[in-house]
């Protein structure tokens, strides 16, 4: 899988958990006081994109990120690294 | 005839100032408050049951503010305990222009003859039968002084239109609240709303609900849905039926109930899959000796072993339990702070809401107090519950402030903060990989 296909996988895994139509991500949508995912969403969010893509995240650095696209940047830098590593 | 509904602002959530401090620095104190940041479904429901022909308006004073020199015919206000003194002073300002001010809600079921005061129509107990009516009489110049809901009918909650949220679209809410059911089948001391509305249940049929959730979500798309019901899954079949139709609509929720929705592990899992991801429980305490004295039934004392499992079990579904608490219970003394920040943070629950004991007028627990000369004074808008307003046998009203500040700085501090992240990436993490074994177990078991 390249980091092109990533997205739309991320984008169901948020969507399922959070319930909000991937229509609705766009980049520049603040995550928490937008889409208003809360902290425990976003840890089973994490938790399901390690599972998935098999990648360590860290969920502070999670805390660091703002915006949909942000977090999207974020899992697809760890992903790239895991695969250079891997 | 033009109406004006109106929320009045709260005037402010505590006096002390180290604790407001500690509110406006603490990034999880400001993120709670976000999230719990909405408005009662009280007055949206009034202006959907106002009789055609009428132009109807809502303020939320802690949105926007009133213009007093607003051409109205009728204004009418709401309030909890702690608004009223600023719900007079908007009737008395409306009152003074020669508009007709009527006051309801929780304080003026409990203070008729204070509202009384401020106000031309007192609305006593639930308005849905009462205030159709009122708003024809008025019109017809007829409007009496007190519409008491015991002189109508019981309120079907079934027959209560959807809330007019669109009147409320103008503000950006985080969560909007809907209700349910009403009334709680516990009795605690403490308690205004089962001594108002009794502790018989009434329910609003699923399919209600779910339109009532509909329409919130035409306006708010990305708001979480609160309920405000006192205890929402009482009736476990209700629960049931409701939690089914959430799975089938695409919104995250939370609500308020019992500890013992813990009890099955099967509901537990359902209510995750249908977007709940916080509960908010009253423990209310951490000594037993209190909870023998709080609620008549013993029902939370019988509950209070099981505690830690069925808060672990609850949380082991990704569901959150923000717990509630009291200080300043009778039997509270200088090793209760302690001990509450000790069960928070060893049952990793989520969140924490500790409020100072408060004699709310209505309750069992401010006739009480009053009869020991307990009560400080009649001050509402200092009823926030985060401020000491009775005297106690082992604290100062000043040490329970503080006592009350220790508390929430025990839970929410850095390394607590980190222990409770730590440990909810562990549930997480738990729950994804038994999801995927259940799948696995499943796929296999059809021969996928």
């Amino acid at each position: 899988m390249t980091e092109s296909d990533l997205r739309p996988r991320i984008e169901q895994i948020v969507s399922r958990i959070s319930r909000i139509d991937a229509s609705e991500f766009h980049d520049d949508v603040l995550i928490r006081e937008e889409l208003g995912i809360d902290s425990l969403m976003a840890m089973e969010i994490l938790a399901t994109c390690e599972k998935e893509f098999d990648l360590q995240l860290d969920e502070a650095e999670f805390s660091c990120v703002e915006t949909v696209g942000e977090f999207f940047q974020l899992l697809e830098a760890r992903y790239a690294e895991q695969r250079i590593a891997g | 005839m033009r109406i004006l509904l109106v929320s009045p602002r709260g005037e402010f959530l505590c006096r002390s100032e180290g604790f407001a401090e500690f509110m406006q620095n603490s990034r999880e104190m400001r993120t709670i408050l976000h999230f719990w940041n909405g408005i009662g479904v009280a007055l949206p429901t009034i202006a959907a049951l106002t009789p055609e022909g009428h132009a109807v308006e809502i303020i939320d004073e802690n949105q926007e503010a009133v213009d007093f020199d607003g051409r109205y015919d009728l204004v009418g206000v709401t309030a909890m305990t702690q608004q009223a003194v600023r719900a007079y002073a908007i009737a008395d300002a409306f009152r003074a222009r020669g508009v007709h001010v009527a006051i309801g809600g929780i304080h003026a079921t409990v203070m008729p003859e204070e509202a009384a005061r401020h106000a031309d129509t007192v609305f006593v107990g639930e308005a849905e039968n009462s205030w159709p009516q009122f708003v024809t009489d008025l019109a017809h110049g007829v409007a009496k002084p007190v519409y008491n809901q015991a002189d109508f009918p019981p309120v079907d909650l079934d027959r209560t239109p959807v809330p007019r949220f669109d009147l409320l679209a103008k503000y950006r809410y985080p969560v909007i609240y809907v209700q349910a059911s009403r009334g709680c089948p516990h009795d605690c001391e403490f308690c205004v709303a089962s001594n108002v509305y009794g502790r018989r249940y009434k329910f609003r049929s699923v399919e209600r609900v779910v339109d009532d959730i509909r329409e919130a979500k035409k306006h708010w798309k990305f708001a979480q849905i609160g309920f405000a019901d006192d205890n929402l899954f009482a009736s476990r079949r209700y629960s049931r039926s409701l939690v089914e139709a959430f799975s089938a609509m695409r919104f995250s929720w939370f609500g308020v109930c019992d500890i013992s929705v813990a009890e099955d592990e099967v509901f537990l899992e359902a209510l995750h899959e249908s977007g709940c991801r916080t509960l908010l429980v009253g423990f209310e305490t951490t000594c037993e000796e209190n909870l023998r004295q709080l609620d008549k039934n013993q029902w939370k004392l019988r509950q209070f072993s099981k505690y830690p499992e069925y808060v672990e079990r609850i949380q082991s579904w990704g569901i959150g339990v923000y717990g509630s608490f009291i200080l300043g219970l009778d039997e509270d003394d200088h090793e209760t702070p302690q001990q509450i920040i000790d069960f928070i943070n060893r049952n990793n629950l989520m969140g924490a809401q500790i409020t100072i004991l408060t004699p709310f007028p209505g309750s069992r627990l401010r006739d009480r107090l009053v009869a020991e000369g307990r009560v400080i004074h009649d001050q509402w808008n200092w009823y926030t519950v985060w401020n000491a307003v009775i005297h106690h046998k082992n604290f100062s009203p000043e040490e329970l402030e503080s006592k009350l500040l220790e508390i929430y700085q025990g839970v929410y501090n850095p390394v607590s903060n980190a222990r409770r992240s730590e440990y909810f990436g562990r549930v997480c993490r738990q729950l994804v990989n038994r999801r995927a074994s259940d799948d696995e177990r499943r796929a296999e078991s059809t021969g996928a």
